[in-house]
Parts: structure tokens; C-alpha cells; sequence
């Protein structure tokens, strides 16, 4: 009996944590194999740190059980935000500090207020979550295309640019946002492990009978997972204009299933109440991996569409055929 | 009990009215600290909102709710927990991936400060544990845990929030009679404690070995409160249905006819193991066994939704293919499983396509329904076994547990089958639907069908059947012919004791 | 008059039926804005020729929708539509660019649908996963393929090529264009399989309960697997007929119409948990979509603010069926 629960728990910590597996074995390949990956290298850790931001907000809402198609162009709005914030507040000061601080709070603000629009819908009216944001998402994609049909800059851009392009030390890799992004993920895995909050996302995604039955408002924890989501997809777009140096509809486009990607390559479960931060963080850095290994290779999109697409079947079969009596 | 004591939770005259239906009327209720008070009574005749409106799930319309001798008013159930009434609900509300030790203190995590304080949380869950007899670690993951374990995990979650008052609706419908003597013994347990408990039961000896009073409820109104010393099951039932019922078991002599199935040393290794045995036509055959000791397991088995590794599965002579759940419908196997919510019914869908569902293929022409066929077999069937619903194309989830149970019957009626197994046929039904399923698988037995009833109440088999195979761990350890049995040796033999070990005979 | 009452009520319960009468308002109010609009005489959205073109516009996306229905009927889903349709069209554009046989480009994409339906269907019922995961793993395939066998650019069909290919997807029966037609057939045939056939009802009992629907003796696997095959060959058959009115595919032009897809099928009454709905409320969700999508453009409203206008009301279309079912007690009560 205790043997077979030890095995039990072995299997269920391979199981669980099979991303490092996958993350490892696919570094060592480019390390070993692909010429020049050292060289560009870097490149996966500053691009995680961008567009890392987004795949923690939906990761939350993943374990509560929900889903988000529209992150990514939650992140476009408030990218835009950012400039039309920042260029008014410029323009009408000449202070690029405050403006940057006007156009960071706008975002927020912006991020938060979509991110409610979602969590009111699907928690307190009660729409499916891939339903209602698949709707809302035409909603975030038209204001994105309306306001940044061409690409739309920062009058003095170089402010913004300071979060993702300063080099620290001389290090192509350490720039703030990178650490900004480590720290995160620290916080929030802490915040879910110690906080009551944190392990109500848990119970709520595992079984939300049981939660409500325990006096834990369900709804309420749904709809602020939902903008917290926002947040984090407004510090992405933050952090896309601060990379790219402009605001473009195009930025919440490539993000359309590259968080859910992440999230599900990671290790977070469609079903909810399983995974955590660190989790996120394995998804992030393997899917950038294997996108730095195609540019390093000077394959085209294409073939990254194709690798995340097998990458995604086989972590569900892995899944499927290491499950545990649970799955049955 | 005396009567000076202050009653823990007392209800004076609540009424609770629904859109059409008086739920409740004038329900009094008392519960003194450290009794047990059992709440009987049938589908329907309110219990379930009675619980409600003590938990604070409901509010009532009308009345008084007192406790500890002052006037209260609960309207959320966190607010009953906060005063100590905590319920055991019949769906386990367990968060399977989290540990055990988090579900014992959901929404109610041991904190310092703001942070949640893990060390203090698996001490005191791991005491929990040892004050319910639990040789579990508080880090076990809920779900690998069984029905019965994680049933003693949510009285332990009870016991995290100081209940004073734990109401158990129908707690042993899914434990084996070990897990249940488990929990009878935490009962007794939590009584010395004294905390009260309201135990609600279908099973009525269940309910006069435990409690020390009994109220019965009957269309919203509380029939009768009386001390279980003064009770008789006889005496609940005629309060619980308002009528004497004569006889509940139907049990009429039937010739048997040939051989319908034939299961040969039957394997499945850790499930059970070289069972064999034999049904003939018109023959009505129980199993007996613990919950557990693999007796559904065996019925999944011939039924073809589970495998098995050795052995072999006859029907009228010709072998079935293992493992394939549409070539025992065609051989003529119908199955009324343990659990119908799960197994048996489509809940959102018409009892008109829940009860032709298998009859499809049959009264299709190249795929396509004849729906005239399927509207007529329909009518006939509501007709015939009294389906109480306005219409074919009431949804199944709007109906009656009872009626749920009969249109599974007649799913597999409608087939003709030549052998039905029913699986715990009766589980949370009211008595006067109990009469009807049991008459009507005497009339199948009659007609020629081969029966197999599956059940954990000896009374039930004894009431039915013919014969009676007795399950143990898996292995097969009886097979009596009812007439003249005594419900100790067969429960003798199903809990696996060598003195009634039955020997020779027809095993091979 | 409560006949009237009675026979509305009743009316209203049926699929659908809710989104229809909003479709027939928003037609309305579309007719009074465009009569205030513009100085001519005469009706200007509601007139017949304005409605079959819509029908013929929503054409495409209607012929999956309704093999969608199916799949989403037995409670799984089926992202990978709007990268299979590009694909498919990417597929016949260089069927009819390498062979000009019109036989071969026209089945032979339908062939090759369902081929990506097979892939879907069994990667979902057999392997049994995550069927959301799963098809957006495989659009991602079929995004990548479609990428490849254009080489990214716009592949574009001779305009002589074979006329029985032009003709499936430029004829038309007086002010009938093929379009609706092929709309018209897919959606009677896949109607009635659902409605009528044996196969359809037992969509239905698998997306209410699967379990029970094991233990009724339905081979789930196979008719999942079935309703997927048929969803690739509606992509199949919307892809040659696509191909055969525009002689051209971009590679970019289908992209996200899964979105647009799934909700006209959810709009429709298909609930996303299975078991519910048809494809008459589907057809009712459609044309839902093609009215909006028609009246705004009518209107010269930027595509962008149409989006904006569309979410917004297509949320509050779900909000209202969601909260209707769960009003049914509120009102009740009181």
C-alpha cells in the first residue's frame, strides 16, 4: 500500500513537472546541435520577459478553471493606452517622466477595466468563458485595429524603451525587464502558495461545488483572477511598446494562442486547479526557445507553428498515457 | 432527555414555501447537544429543505429558528458554520488535486498574519486525522483517496469549524459496511463529544441503531418525533408513507427455463477472480457482498465495459466478446447501473430518447427513426410502468428519483432483453417506488427473463431472489438457494468467515 | 387571442427562436436607420436581393458551422476550422494550378478535409484528448502547411480552367446563387442526420452523458470520430467552392474565422458543455452574424467599430440566453 502510494507520487511528480524535462532536453539540443544558439541565446530570456507577462495572467485564470482568448489583445489595447497616454501627457507638460508614469497607470487602468468586462460576464452573469471571450475578443481587436491601424509611437520613445532595452552590466540578456519578469514570477508563486486568495484559485478550479460550500465566493474569485489577468496583460503591453519602441494591432495579434501555448506546454491543466508559476515560466522559456532556435536556424513562422502544434498533441498524450487513477 | 436541557437548535413552526409547492408547513424540530436525531421520511416529503433552512442555505418564510434557547437568523450557510451547524452533504464536496490537509481546513486556512501558516495547518490536520482513527498522511492527495475516506474528510472539515451540530444527509450510501461501522463508531465519538448529530437515512436499520430519536416528515409537515425505543421499522414506514404497506417484496414461484448466462472462472486480477456461476431463464440470482468486494465489478465485466484478463462469458450457449458493451445489448444484456445519474441517464435530454436509446437502431431504416415507432413505444412503456410526467418530452433531470429509476428500466425493457442486471436498484428511493421496481422484476422473471440483482441490503435479495452468490474481496464465497436462508449466513458468508465457507457443490 | 399567447410561448421555447426574433428586429432597425439615411423610395436593407446576398456572404462559414454543430453537439469543440479552410484552399488552388482536372479539385480537397477531420477525430476519441488543446494544436499544423504549400504567397487559378469547377461555384438558379444552394443542401443533409438518423440522436446522448452512453451500448469513439470527419469535409466542400467563385487564395483570409465560427453556432442555441442544440437554430445563428455584418457595412461603418459593435452585442446575446435560463426561476418567484 505505502509502496504503491510511494510510486503513485512518483509518477505524479514526473507527470506534473514533465516541462523541465521537456525545457531541459530541448536546451541541451540547441546547445549541442544548433550553431550559434549560445550567440542568441539571450534572445529567449528578454522575449520571455515581454510577452511572459500575458501567459502568468492567463495562467491564473487557467488554474481557476477559465479561459481567456482575448489576453492578447487586452495586451494590444493597453499598449496603445500607453501612447495615446503618454503622448497627450507629453505634449501637454513636457515632462517624459510623468508621462511615462500617466501612460504605465493608463494601462493598468485599461487592463483592469477589460479584464472586469470579462470577469463580469463569465463570473457574476455566467457565459462560458471560451464563448465570452471569443466575443469580447472582437471587442479588444476592433479598438486595437481602430486606434493603432499604423504603427503609433511615443513622441520621445526613449524613456519607454528604458524598461526593455537598458543592458545592464554590459549583459545583452539582463535588462529590467528580464528581472522584472523573474521577480514576478517569484511573487506570484508565492502569493499562490501562502495567501489565502492564492489557494482559493486552487479550490476554486479543483472543484468550485466545494468552495462554494466553504464559504468561498466563487464568483468573486473568478472575476479577480479575471483582472489580475488584465494587469498582467497590461504590463505586456507596457513592456511591447517599451521592446518595439511603437503601439501596432499587430502586437495583440501575435498573441492570439501564444499564452495558452505556454500555459498548457508548462503544465497548467485545461481543467484548472493544477500548476503553478513556475510552471508558466517552463512554458514561456520553451516556447521562446524554440522560436530563438528557428530564427537562429533562419527557418521561417511557419515551422514554428508546426513544432508548437506537435509540442502541444504530444504534452496532452504524455499527459493521457502517464495519468493516474484521477483521469479515468 | 430531559426537559430542562436547552435544545441546541430548535425550529418552531417554519414554513417554507416554493413558486407552486408549501415545502415545508409548520415543522417543528428540537436537536439537544450530543444526540443523535435521525430525520426520515421519503423523496419529497421536504428533508432535504428542512437541512436547507437549518444550514441557512434556505430562509425560511415563516417561523422561528432558535439556538441555544436565542431567536436566530441565518441566511448564508457560512453563517450557519460560524454558529456550529455544519453539514455532510451526499455529493462529496472533496477538491480532488489539493491534499488532504487543505481540504480539511478549506476556506478556513490556519493563517499568521497574512500568510498562510502551512506548519500549523498539517499539525493540526494530522490531528484531525488521529481523532478520526485515519492512518493517513495529511500531504495524501484527496483523489487517490476512497468514497469512504474522503467522506471522513469532510466530518473532519466539520470538526476544523467546532461544529456543534454535523447533519449527515444519507452519509453511508456509498461507504462499504466497513467504512460505515467506521463511521458509526466516529459518530458515537462525536457524541460523547457533545456534539449533535441529524442523520438522515433511506436505511432504516441503519437509523434505529444509531439515534436516539427519530422524527418522521411526511408531505412537509413533521408526522411524529418518538424515541427510537419506541419505534419499529414497521411503525417509521406506516408514518413515513401514511399507509401500512402490506408486503414490499412480491416474491412469486416461477419455473426456470434453460440457461441464459453462463460466466466461466471469470478473472480480472486484483478486481476479482475465477468466479463462475450460471442464471437461467425466469431464475431471479442476487449478489451479496460488501461495497467493494467487487460484485459491480463483475457486472461491468460481462456487461463488456470493463476487462477482464481470463475466463469466459456465455449467453444462451454462445460465447460474447469481452470488452464491448454494444455485443451484450445485442446478445440480449440489459444493465441498470449502481450509479443512474452518472451511468444510466442522460438528465438533459427527453425520456423519450433516453428510453428509445438502444431501441434506435431497431426502429431505424437505414439510420433513419421512425419516429411514429418511437413516440408509440414511448407511450407504451409510461404507460406500463406508470412514469409519472406530463409529457414524452419532459427533460429526465426534471423527474423524480423513482421515475429516474424507471425510465432506466425501461430502456433496457424495451429490448427485450434476456437477462437484466440491476444494480443496487433501489438506492435513493422512497419506499412506495421501491414496491414497484421489485413487482416489476418479478413480472420480468415471469415472462421468461433471467435476473441479476446486485444490492448491499440483505433483506432486498432475500426478498427477491431465488438464489444468492455472495461476493468476498473478489473471490466467490457462496451460492444458496434463498428459500428458508437466514440473512446471517449469508452475510456470514459474504464478509468471508471459514466456519460458513461454502465447499463443493456446483462451483465448477 | 391566447391561442396567440400560447402558440408565441411556445414558439419562444423552441431552438433558437429568441435569436430569430432579434434577428428580424435588428433587420428592422437596420430598414428605419437606412430609410433615414438616405432620400430614396423603396425598402433598402430588407429587399430579397439584400438577403440572399447576405445568405451568399455567410455562405462559407455557414457550410462548417453546420459540421461544427455536430462535433460541438457531442461536447467537444473544433478550433482548427478557419487554418484547415485556409489550407484546404491553398490545397485546391494547387490541384486545379498543377492538374486543371475540376473532379479531382473539387472532391479531392472535400477527400483531403476530411482527412484533417480524421486527424482531429482521432487524436480526440480515440487517443482521447483535450479536444480544445488538441485542434488548436493541430490549426497550428495546418496553419504552418497552408504556409508552405503556398509559399506565403497569393495562388491564384487560371481563369479557363475547368468549367465544372467554375460552375460549382459561380451558377446560379435565377436570383439563386450556388452559394446559398450548397448553404441550402448542407444544411438539410446535416439537419436531418442530426434530427432524424440514428447517428444524430446519439450525438446528442454522448455530449449529455458520456458515460451513460457507454453503458447504453454507443460506440462513442467512432461517432465523435465521424462528426469530426464531416466537419473536415464541410471545410473540404467550402474551401472548393471558396476557391471556385474567387480563383484565388490568400493564405491570411481565413485566419480567425473560427471565432466567428464558433459563434455563430454558439449564438445559434449549441451549448458549449454538448447535448443541445441543432442546426436550424445554427442556420438562425449565421444568418444572425450576416445581417450584423451586412447592416454596418451598409451603413459605411469602419470594419473596425463593427467589431467593436458585434462583440458588444453578441455578448449581450449571451448574457441574455444565460440569463434567461436561469431567470426562468427568478420570474417564477415573484
Amino acid at each position: 500500500m505505502i509502496e504503491t502510494n510511494r510510486k503513485r507520487q512518483m509518477t505524479r511528480m514526473i507527470k506534473d513537472n514533465n516541462s523541465v524535462l521537456i525545457l531541459v532536453a530541448l536546451l541541451a539540443i540547441c546547445f549541442l546541435f544548433v550553431d550559434g544558439y549560445t550567440n542568441g541565446f539571450y534572445n529567449v530570456l528578454v522575449y520571455s520577459s515581454i510577452y511572459g507577462a500575458v501567459c502568468i495572467g492567463l495562467g491564473i485564470v487557467m488554474i481557476t478553471g477559465n479561459i481567456d482568448l482575448s489576453v492578447g489583445f487586452i495586451a494590444g489595447v493597453c499598449g496603445i493606452a500607453v501612447v495615446i497616454a503618454f503622448n497627450a501627457v507629453y505634449a501637454a507638460t513636457g515632462s517624459a517622466a510623468l508621462a511615462l508614469v500617466v501612460g504605465i497607470f493608463a494601462a493598468f487602468a485599461c487592463g483592469a477595466l477589460l479584464g472586469f468586462i470579462n470577469g463580469f460576464v463569465i463570473a457574476k452573469v455566467g457565459v462560458s468563458p471560451l464563448i465570452a471571450t471569443i466575443a469580447t475578443n472582437y471587442i479588444f481587436k476592433g479598438l486595437a485595429f481602430y486606434f493603432a491601424k499604423a504603427s503609433y509611437a511615443p513622441t520621445s520613445p526613449d524613456i519607454v524603451k528604458v524598461f526593455a532595452k537598458t543592458q545592464l552590466f554590459g549583459l545583452r540578456w539582463l535588462t529590467p525587464s528580464v528581472i522584472l519578469f523573474f521577480v514576478l514570477i517569484g511573487v506570484v508563486a508565492f502569493w499562490m502558495h501562502k495567501t489565502r486568495f492564492g489557494n482559493n484559485l486552487y479550490i476554486v478550479g479543483d472543484n468550485p461545488e466545494a468552495a462554494a460550500f466553504s464559504g468561498i465566493s466563487v464568483s468573486k474569485t473568478v472575476l479577480l483572477a479575471y483582472v489580475i489577468c488584465g494587469l498582467f496583460a497590461a504590463l505586456c503591453g507596457f513592456l511591447m511598446v517599451s521592446f518595439d519602441g511603437y503601439a501596432i494591432y499587430t502586437q495583440g495579434n501575435a498573441l492570439s494562442t501564444f499564452p495558452i501555448s505556454c500555459c498548457v506546454i508548462g503544465g497548467i491543466k485545461m481543467a484548472g486547479g493544477k500548476g503553478t508559476a513556475i510552471h508558466i515560466l517552463l512554458g514561456v522559456l520553451i516556447m521562446r526557445a524554440i522560436s530563438t532556435m528557428m530564427s537562429v536556424l533562419f527557418l521561417s513562422t511557419d515551422m514554428v507553428n508546426l513544432i508548437t502544434g506537435i509540442l502541444l498533441i504530444v504534452v496532452l498524450v504524455i499527459d493521457r498515457f502517464t495519468s493516474t487513477k484521477e483521469a479515468e | 432527555m430531559t426537559e430542562e436541557r436547552v435544545p441546541l437548535i430548535e425550529l418552531k413552526n417554519i414554513t417554507k414555501v416554493f413558486p407552486g409547492v408549501k415545502a415545508l408547513s409548520e415543522v417543528c424540530f428540537t436537536l439537544f447537544p450530543g444526540e443523535v436525531h435521525s430525520l426520515c421520511g421519503e423523496n419529497g416529503a421536504g428533508k432535504s429543505t428542512l437541512i436547507k433552512v437549518m444550514t441557512g442555505a434556505h430562509q425560511a418564510d415563516g417561523g422561528e429558528y432558535f439556538i441555544d434557547g436565542k431567536p436566530v437568523h441565518i441566511s448564508s450557510t457560512q453563517e450557519g458554520i460560524a454558529l456550529g451547524v455544519s453539514c455532510v452533504y451526499q455529493e462529496l464536496s472533496i477538491a480532488p488535486q489539493l491534499d488532504v490537509a487543505k481540504n480539511l481546513y478549506i476556506g478556513n486556512l490556519p493563517m499568521k498574519g497574512k500568510l498562510i501558516d502551512h506548519k500549523k495547518l498539517y499539525h493540526d490536520a494530522a490531528d484531525i486525522l488521529s481523532q478520526l482513527g485515519m492512518e493517513i498522511s495529511p500531504k495524501t492527495i484527496a483523489g487517490d483517496l476512497s468514497v469512504g475516506q474522503q467522506q471522513m474528510i469532510e466530518i473532519g472539515r466539520a470538526l476544523t469549524r467546532n461544529a456543534r451540530c454535523i447533519i449527515m444527509d444519507e452519509p453511508t450510501s456509498s461507504l462499504s459496511e466497513a467504512e460505515t461501522e467506521t463511521l458509526f463508531k466516529i459518530i458515537g465519538i462525536l457524541q460523547e463529544r457533545g456534539i449533535a448529530i441529524i442523520y438522515i437515512s433511506h436505511k432504516l436499520d441503519e437509523v434505529m441503531q444509531l439515534s436516539d430519536r427519530i422524527t418522521v416528515i411526511r408531505d412537509g409537515q413533521n408526522v411524529i418525533t418518538m424515541n427510537t425505543a419506541d419505534a419499529t421499522q414497521e411503525s417509521l414506514i406506516t408514518n413515513m408513507l401514511g399507509r401500512a404497506l402490506d408486503t414490499m417484496y412480491d416474491k412469486q414461484d416461477i419455473p426456470f427455463g434453460d440457461t441464459v448466462l453462463e460466466v466461466k472462472n471469470l478473472t480480472s486480477p486484483g478486481v476479482f477472480e475465477d468466479i463462475s456461476f450460471d442464471v437461467r431463464a425466469g431464475e431471479t440470482v442476487g449478489f451479496f457482498g460488501l461495497v467493494g468486494a467487487g460484485r459491480s465489478e463483475i457486472m461491468r465485466a460481462i456487461f463488456g465495459v470493463d476487462k477482464y484478463t481470463e475466463g469466459s462469458v456465455a449467453i444462451c450457449g454462445k460465447p460474447l466478446k469481452p470488452n464491448n458493451p454494444s455485443a451484450a445489448i445485442d446478445a440480449g444484456i440489459g444493465f441498470c447501473t449502481e450509479d443512474r445519474k452518472k451511468e444510466g441517464l442522460m438528465l438533459k435530454l427527453s425520456i423519450l430518447l433516453n428510453m428509445t436509446l438502444v431501441k434506435l437502431p431497431e426502429i431505424s431504416k437505414l439510420g433513419v427513426i421512425d419516429r411514429k415507432k418511437q413516440k408509440q413505444l414511448g407511450d407504451h412503456y409510461v404507460n406500463a410502468i406508470s412514469i409519472k410526467t406530463p409529457s414524452l418530452m419532459q427533460l429526465v433531470g426534471n423527474l423524480s428519483g423513482g421515475n429516474q429509476q424507471k425510465v432506466v428500466v425501461a430502456k433496457w425493457l424495451m429490448m427485450d432483453p434476456k437477462l437484466l442486471i440491476v444494480d443496487e436498484p433501489t438506492r435513493g428511493i422512497d419506499v412506495g417506488s421501491k414496491a414497484e421496481i421489485y413487482s416489476l422484476l418479478t413480472e420480468l422473471a415471469k415472462q421468461g427473463v433471467a435476473v441479476i440483482v446486485v444490492s448491499s441490503e440483505i433483506e432486498e435479495i432475500l426478498g427477491t431472489c431465488d438464489r444468492v452468490i455472495t461476493i468476498c474481496e473478489g473471490k466467490k464465497t457462496a451460492d444458496y438457494q434463498v428459500e428458508g436462508l437466514e440473512p446471517e449466513t449469508v452475510l456470514a458468508a459474504a464478509l468471508g468467515h471459514a466456519e460458513y465457507k461454502w465447499e463443493g457443490g456446483d462451483k465448477a | 387571442m391566447s391561442k396567440l399567447k400560447e402558440g408565441w410561448k411556445k414558439f419562444l421555447t423552441l431552438n433558437g427562436a429568441s435569436m430569430f426574433v432579434a434577428m428580424v428586429v435588428i433587420i428592422i432597425l437596420f430598414e428605419i436607420v437606412m430609410q433615414l439615411t438616405k432620400t430614396t423610395s423603396g425598402l433598402v436593407f430588407m429587399t430579397p436581393g439584400n438577403l440572399l446576398g447576405i445568405l451568399r456572404q455567410q455562405a462559407y462559414i455557414g457550410i462548417i458551422a453546420f459540421g461544427l454543430t455536430l462535433v460541438m453537439i457531442t461536447g467537444n469543440i473544433d478550433l482548427s476550422v478557419g487554418s484547415m479552410l485556409t489550407m484546404l484552399c491553398c490545397v485546391c488552388a494547387k490541384f486545379m494550378m498543377s492538374t486543371d482536372n475540376g473532379f479531382l479539385g473539387f472532391f479531392g480537397t472535400i477527400a483531403i478535409g476530411a482527412v484533417c477531420g480524421l486527424l482531429n477525430g482521432v487524436l480526440v476519441s480515440h487517443v482521447k484528448l483535450n479536444s480544445f488543446i488538441t485542434t488548436l494544436g493541430t490549426s497550428s499544423i495546418f496553419t504552418a502547411l497552408a504556409l508552405k504549400i503556398s509559399a506565403g504567397t497569393v495562388l491564384v487559378i487560371p481563369n479557363d480552367c475547368s468549367p465544372f469547377f467554375q460552375f460549382m461555384g459561380t451558377a446560379a438558379l435565377g436570383p439563386i446563387h450556388i452559394l446559398i444552394i450548397w448553404l441550402v443542401i448542407v444544411a438539410v443533409v446535416l439537419g436531418l442526420l442530426l434530427s432524424r438518423t440514428v447517428f444524430g440522436q446519439q450525438l446528442y446522448s454522448i455530449g449529455s452523458n458520456p458515460v451513460a452512453a457507454r453503458f447504453s451500448g454507443i460506440k462513442s469513439k467512432r461517432n465523435i470520430c465521424i462528426s469530426y470527419v464531416i466537419t473536415g469535409a464541410c471545410c473540404g466542400l467550402a474551401a472548393a467552392v471558396m476557391m471556385a467563385n474567387a480563383l484565388s487564395s490568400n493564405p491570411q483570409n481565413a485566419s480567425g474565422k473560427e471565432m466567428e465560427i464558433i459563434l455563430c453556432v454558439v449564438l445559434g442555441g449549441v451549448s458549449v458543455t454538448g447535448g443541445k442544440g441543432s442546426v436550424w437554430g445554427t442556420i438562425i445563428g449565421v444568418m444572425f452574424y450576416g445581417v450584423l455584418s451586412a447592416g454596418f457595412t451598409q451603413l459605411n461603418l469602419s470594419i473596425y467599430l463593427q467589431w467593436v459593435i458585434m462583440g458588444a452585442i453578441m455578448v449581450a446575446a449571451l448574457s441574455m440566453d444565460v440569463l434567461k435560463e436561469k431567470g426562468v426561476r427568478l420570474w417564477k418567484k415573484k
